[in-house]
């Protein structure tokens, strides 16, 4: 059961978090936030970002600062499974005999930054189906259980598509957030000059160990959610859908294939440690509309209208949540956009 | 939740105040309206209680209408209570903390906790922004002062018209006067077949109508005069209105005669009808023949034809026609240039009694003679 001191414990540890990561990723405040807030609700994250926005960065500061062994794998088109998962190699055991013998890969480890992600094959990218959902990796019809917390914090370049594998659905679907970085701003951009000026060298402490993140998650699973605020993130999901029965006309517009069942388990944790983050004891419609960017925009498969159009995963998500909003007699201003998207429609102008 | 008891108290109230006023403004809206329809129609027909009525309409539907609005569509549930509740930056807490009532674990207590310090802590002005109580809206409010003014307007136009005080516009009069109207009515003793309320305008033809006596009875005439059971008015240029008169048979010696010859008389000078000396003098005749062996052959007289004179008609036996009905004229009393009507008839009219109280069918000569004198009256 959670107490008081659970909660209190619960905001003291974000504050160090935050303040530690701080140190050494400069302004990014939402994907930071979101990295974190997937990994206490035990999600796997996509970044999404060109060249040089600092995603790997983020990465390692994460992992010094949550005190985890950390694995970092580049992905390339020659990156095979075993190179993963690891295999079974030959060895002499001391009498002479030859038996094989398991050589951990690279992702027994508990946080894995896979960068590059989409630059490996389908075939070697399916390696981390298992580990992602299941938290475990079977070679040669031996599983064997991943160390707890796990995760998979995995990169790719939006822009450089040429000899890149998209991620097929299956594996998008595995990733709790698809966050999307952002240039830095040109405050962020001269403290970061400024900063690296001086010493590349990382300076984020370690301020929570993996237990103390697993004490967390188990905290945040506590909060309650209303029926109706319950009801209104499946709507959400559903909305996605073109053929459901609460398909929103936005989804029957432009979207192929809508967010799967996984969305609306990723949409309430988030959610939940989201409210506690915020130092509330219940969920909010706030707290879904924020999150619904992240959760849905890598799971919806954009029909060809979209692309012709040019409609991103963002503004549908934002036409489902005034739609579903709507019906659920919410203000007008229930679908803000992220501030990357609001940029680019203010780019556009 | 305890409505009594529940820290909701205050905002329940004024989300029912709200929503009693919102149905008052639907409510009065469509009772205004109803006011106006129900006047303007009045006024038009010329209605005499017409202020009443569009009172009594207005307020009618608006009580009613106002009623369901509340029930059906205004009512507050507790659940919009506290979704109102968190539309004041509450964020779902009252929301969660209404569902986990009664639960004692302790996010359950944290989570009160929270939402009860958070509810503290709203202000007066949060909770007018957030409950006012007039939500209907300017539309709302814009058309119910129309609905209003339109329906109080209307009503006092057609009261003071009523009063005089005002007069009835020309063009009113001239849509009252546009039409006639023929209206068959009947006594007892008999139907009437076809239309019995027709509108037509003036110089056009009414439909047929067929006046069917009941067993036991036979046709009269009809209040004008009009001695065919069957009838088509034509060319009607002012309002009509004839009732078909029916005598029980064998109930000639009584003075029923003298009933219908009364409500003859009173149907004859009422409605104008042409021909009325005819019509009265023969009447006074027909009586006497339901009479039986009562009437003789009355002679010729021009009188004004009335109750009275049927009853004397009667008493005198003969018909001596005194000059106040029971006569005959003259052009009525030959069939054959030299037979006299009044000769035969009293023969026929027996033979035909006598077919009817034996029960047998009267011959269609005895019938036809019957049907051709009166209609040659």
């Amino acid at each position: 059961m959670i107490t008081e001191q659970d909660i209190q414990q619960f905001s003291k540890q974000c504050e160090r978090i935050f303040t530690q990561i701080r140190r050494d990723v400069i302004g990014q405040q939402e994907v930071v936030e979101g990295t974190v807030i997937a990994m206490i609700a035990g999600g796997n994250v996509l970044l999404e970002g060109v060249p040089g926005v600092g995603k790997t960065r983020l990465v390692r500061t994460l992992g010094r600062v949550f005190d985890l062994p950390f694995s970092r794998i580049q992905f390339t088109p020659d990156l095979m499974p075993a190179d993963v998962t690891g295999t079974n190699i030959i060895v002499k055991d001391d009498s002479g005999n030859s038996t094989f013998s398991f050589q951990p890969g690279p992702i027994f480890s508990n946080i894995i930054l896979a960068d590059e992600i989409n630059r490996a094959t389908p075939k070697t990218q399916s390696a981390l189906l298992e580990a992602m959902q299941e938290h475990t990796v079977t070679v040669m019809g031996v599983s064997r259980k991943m160390p707890e917390p796990f995760f998979v914090l995995a990169t790719q370049n939006p822009v450089e598509q040429d000899g890149t594998y998209p991620l097929p659905e299956a594996q998008m679907d595995r990733f709790m957030f698809k966050l999307v970085v952002p240039n830095p701003s040109l405050e962020e951009l001269m403290t970061i000059v400024d900063m690296t000026q001086q010493t590349m060298e990382e300076v984020a402490e370690p301020a929570c160990t993996g237990e103390e993140l697993l004490a967390m998650r188990a905290t945040a699973n506590q909060i309650p959610v209303a029926q109706d605020v319950m009801r209104y993130a499946m709507t959400l999901c559903s909305a996605t859908h073109p053929d459901s029965e609460c398909a929103s006309e936005a989804a029957k517009k432009y979207v192929r294939l809508g967010a799967s069942p996984r969305a609306g388990q990723s949409l309430i944790s988030a959610a939940k440690v989201k409210a506690l983050m915020k130092g509330r004891f219940n969920v909010s419609f706030s707290d879904l509309n924020e999150l619904a960017y992240p959760v849905l925009r890598h799971r919806m498969k954009m029909n060809f209208e979209a692309i012709a159009e040019r409609v991103s995963p963002d503004e549908v998500v934002s036409m489902i949540i005034s739609e579903v909003g709507k019906s659920f007699g919410l203000g007008k201003d229930t679908a803000p956009l992220p501030v990357q998207e609001k940029k680019k429609r203010f780019g556009k102008k | 939740m305890d409505r009594k008891n529940s820290p909701f108290k205050m905002y329940r109230r004024r989300l029912v105040a709200a929503a009693a006023i919102s149905s008052a403004v639907y409510g009065l809206m469509l009772g205004a309206a109803a006011a106006f329809a129900a006047a303007l129609i009045g006024w038009f027909t010329d209605f005499a209680g017409v202020v009443w009525l569009a009172v009594g309409v207005g307020a009618g539907i608006a009580i009613v209408a106002g009623l369901l609005f509340y029930f059906l569509k205004f009512r507050p549930t507790g659940h919009d209570v506290v979704r109102r509740i968190d539309s004041m930056g509450l964020e779902e807490r009252t929301l969660t903390m209404t569902e986990l009532e009664g639960a004692d674990t302790d996010i359950a207590r944290l989570q009160r906790q929270d939402a009860q310090r958070h509810l503290d802590n709203v202000s007066g002005g949060q909770v007018k922004a957030a409950f006012p109580l007039l939500t209907a809206g300017k539309a709302a409010v814009t058309a119910l002062c129309a609905a209003l003014c339109l329906g109080i307007g209307m009503t006092t136009v057609a009261g003071l018209t009523q009063a005089g005080v005002i007069d009835t516009p020309g063009f009113i009069d001239s849509e009252r006067e546009k039409y006639v109207t023929v209206s068959y009515m009947f006594d007892e003793g008999g139907e009437i077949l076809g239309e019995t309320d027709q509108i037509l305008l003036p110089g056009e033809n009414a439909q047929p109508v067929v006046a069917v006596p009941e067993d036991g009875w036979i046709f009269l005439r009809w209040s004008d005069g009009n001695r065919s059971t069957e009838r088509t008015d034509m060319n009607i240029t002012q309002d009509l209105i004839v009732t078909a008169i029916f005598e029980e048979i064998g109930d000639g010696e009584d003075d029923s005669d003298g009933d219908s010859m009364e409500n003859e008389g009173e149907e004859d000078t009422d409605q104008n009808i042409p021909a009325d000396d005819d019509g009265d003098g023969s009447g006074s005749s027909g009586d006497g023949g339901d009479g039986g062996s009562g009437d003789g052959s009355g002679s010729s007289g021009e009188g004004s034809g009335s109750g009275e004179g049927g009853e004397e008609g009667q008493g005198n036996g003969q018909g001596q026609g005194d000059g106040s009905g029971g006569g005959w004229s003259d052009n009525n009393q030959v069939i054959d240039g030299e037979t006299n009507y009044r000769d035969v008839l009293e023969q026929y009219y027996d033979l035909a009694m006598e077919y009817i109280n034996s029960g047998e069918e009267i011959p269609p000569e005895i019938k036809e003679f019957i049907e051709n004198y009166f209609n040659s009256l």
